[in-house]
């Protein structure tokens, strides 16, 4: 755009002057529920990154050793206390300790899914959205076949197949998580490839790859951004699902999931065991909904 | 007159199940495990797992499998539970496959024939389709159950919200909600578990029983706790929008009480949005009975396709999301087919 002269360039005579539009953290300094959601990440976050420094016990250290409570001998779990104050497991694990590893786990999953995930639904997308025809017709079916499927047990399978590890649990969630995007990049894009601004790009004689990528593609971005952050908290829950189920990581690995699921056969004795984690991965994904909410809302304000 | 759209997915409906049934089949086909072994059993002789591998075709290269499978398919037949099935030689009828559809024996003989083997004795087990058949109903009515919960709860809380036209409403619905949808579904389920029933004893832990009982609460109420959330909002966002329309004006013009307003004029024109989404809602739902069933251990197909995962029943599982998937396209082609039957404004693809 450099090399085209200055006097070339019309000024938009039928639109209003607008102003340009606040950056992302103004418009979030001035959204409480989503400035709060984004403090709460940037939390777990930090304590995910220095979990080996935070954590105050060893997640795998063992106590069976049992402890003198009124005269009697007591053994794990014990209630939350001032020493754990999660409590422990019945291996006298810390729990708070393997929440916050979990939660490492979860962050790293949520963010690496979700970046996968984008990867291949935003390039299937557009591709649909910009090749009418056979390749368009096949994509769409085939993301509608893969809509269509129960996404857990998907996963479960995909992850049977290749049997459960981090990565296999990574590639499973990107498996069942593409189509969703390709339906929106699909739509984003048809809207868009209609614009005025498309049609004078290309009368100017851009070349159609020219067009998607400095024209289309930088006005969905926004739209992409939203989707990632949106997305992570599924990847997180679905994740936690397949642990759950036995299918996703497996011990030593700590996840939310497999410590909710190791808490079920204690559900009466030891209700912590499933409680305090459980209540830990609803506040990551609550807090990942409430700033995607925020990013909608924020979108939606400067389209009207 | 059907719109062309909804008579184009109509028509691409059946061709929809076949990939679906194509990805399935790739899938399982790759899983570990062998199935002859599985279904011998522990200690069975080298050669009846090779007779099951035959039987089963299991040797056989997997475009032919393939082609078996979809022929299998297009008969109703998912192929035999590796699970439910007798020991081999203990009925000669079974043995021989009389039972089986006469075309079916038919692709076996001449491809067993083809191969200079002039048959083989049959395992005798349930068939796949018999099974989904006594555990989909389960399914359908959990989902049901849930779905009107779902809708009853979250109607009412939308509508509460808008009568009640203060910001704290507002603010606390958009909470419940926003709330509702981030509790893991599995998390939820085992503290309802807690707390409901093992705590309180109010309500059964799990299981089924037949006929409408209260064992179906407890993971109905599971299953509808984040759609209602999710209604509520939307039936909020739909009331809020129509709440000052000239017809709600000219109703209160002519002397309608608020509630008649809301009830008689309100509710009805809002109606569209709610329905359209409950019903892709039911899609939503229907991924989480994979999760409710197993942990309230409610025998539907949720619960079935688990069980077939963790024992590498492959025609089981195959049958199992092939009919999950199936019902999730037919679900979205109904409400699509109902939302342009209730909105005619509505043209896709134009």
């Amino acid at each position: 755009m450099a090399s085209k002269p200055e006097a070339l360039t019309l000024p938009p005579t039928n639109e209003a002057w607008q102003p340009a539009r606040p950056s992302v953290w103004r418009s979030l300094g001035r959204d409480p529920l989503a400035l709060g959601s984004l403090v709460v990440i940037a939390g777990l976050v930090l304590v995910a990154l220095l979990a080996e420094w935070v954590a105050p016990y060893d997640p795998t250290a063992i106590d069976m050793a049992g402890r003198v409570i009124n005269g009697q001998r007591v053994f794990p779990p014990y209630a939350p206390d001032a020493a754990h104050w999660f409590g422990t497991d019945q291996l006298g694990r810390d729990i708070l300790s393997r929440v916050i590893f979990g939660v490492r786990t979860s962050l790293f999953i949520g963010l690496v899914v979700r970046g996968g995930v984008m990867l291949v639904g935003v390039t299937l997308g557009l591709v649909a959205g910009y090749w009418p025809g056979v390749v368009r017709g096949g994509i769409l079916r085939f993301t509608e076949i893969m809509l269509s499927f129960p996404p857990l047990l998907i996963a479960m399978v995909v992850t049977a197949v290749l049997q459960p590890s981090l990565s296999t649990v990574t590639m499973a969630l990107i498996v069942v998580g593409w189509p969703d995007v390709v339906r929106l990049v699909y739509g984003q894009v048809l809207v868009a490839r209609e614009m005025m601004y498309v049609e004078a790009a290309r009368s100017l004689g851009a070349s159609e790859g020219r067009i998607l990528a400095r024209h289309i593609v930088p006005n969905i971005l926004e739209t992409i951004v939203v989707a990632f952050s949106m997305g992570i908290p599924g990847a997180v829950m679905y994740e936690a699902g397949l642990s759950f189920f036995g299918f996703g990581l497996q011990p030593p690995t700590p996840s939310l999931g497999s410590i909710i699921s190791d808490g079920r056969g204690y559900m009466l004795a030891a209700p912590w065991y499933t409680v305090f984690p459980g209540l830990t991965l609803a506040l990551l994904v609550l807090a990942f909904n409430l700033l995607g909410e925020g990013l909608l809302r924020r979108n939606r304000r400067h389209q009207a | 007159m059907l719109p062309q759209y909804i008579l184009r997915r109509l028509f691409a409906f059946p061709f929809i199940l076949v990939g679906l049934s194509t990805v399935i089949f790739v899938m399982v086909y790759l899983l570990p495990g062998d199935p002859a072994r599985l279904m011998a059993g522990q200690g069975a002789t080298a050669e009846v797992v090779e007779s099951i591998r035959d039987e089963l075709g299991l040797d056989d290269p997997l475009p032919m499998q393939y082609a078996r499978y979809l022929w299998h398919f297009a008969q109703g037949d998912f192929g035999r539970s590796f699970q439910s099935h007798r020991l081999v030689g203990e009925s000669i009828r079974d043995e021989l496959g009389l039972d089986d559809p006469l075309p079916m024996q038919y692709a076996r003989y001449l491809w067993h024939f083809a191969q200079g083997d002039f048959g083989r004795s049959f395992q005798s087990h349930r068939l796949v389709a018999e099974d989904i058949g006594t555990v989909y109903p389960k399914t359908l009515q959990l989902a049901l159950a849930a779905e009107a919960l779902a809708v009853a709860a979250g109607v009412l809380l939308g509508l509460l919200a808008t009568v009640v036209r203060q910001r704290w409403a507002n603010a606390a619905l958009l909470g419940i909600s926003v709330a509702s949808l981030s509790l893991p579904l599995f998390w939820l389920a085992l503290i309802l578990q807690i707390f409901l029933s093992l705590q309180l004893g109010w309500l059964p832990p799990s299981g089924y029983r037949q006929g409408l009982d209260k064992y179906i609460l407890l993971p109905a109420i599971t299953l509808a706790l984040p759609t209602a959330g999710y209604l509520a909002r939307i039936t909020h966002a739909s009331l809020a929008q129509l709440r000052d329309a000239d017809f709600m004006r000219t109703a209160y013009a002519k002397g309608a009480t608020e509630s008649r307003a809301v009830l008689r004029h309100l509710l009805p024109n809002a109606l569209i949005p709610i329905i359209s989404v409950a019903g892709t809602d039911l899609s939503r739902l229907l991924a989480g009975i994979l999760i409710v069933e197993n942990i309230f251990a409610w025998p539907g197909i949720g619960k079935y396709a688990y069980d077939a995962l963790v024992h590498r029943d492959m025609p089981a599982l195959q049958g199992a999301v092939l009919v999950f998937g199936g019902s999730v396209l037919l679900v979205n082609l109904v409400v699509d087919v109902l939302y342009t039957v209730a909105n005619p404004q509505i043209r896709y693809g134009q």
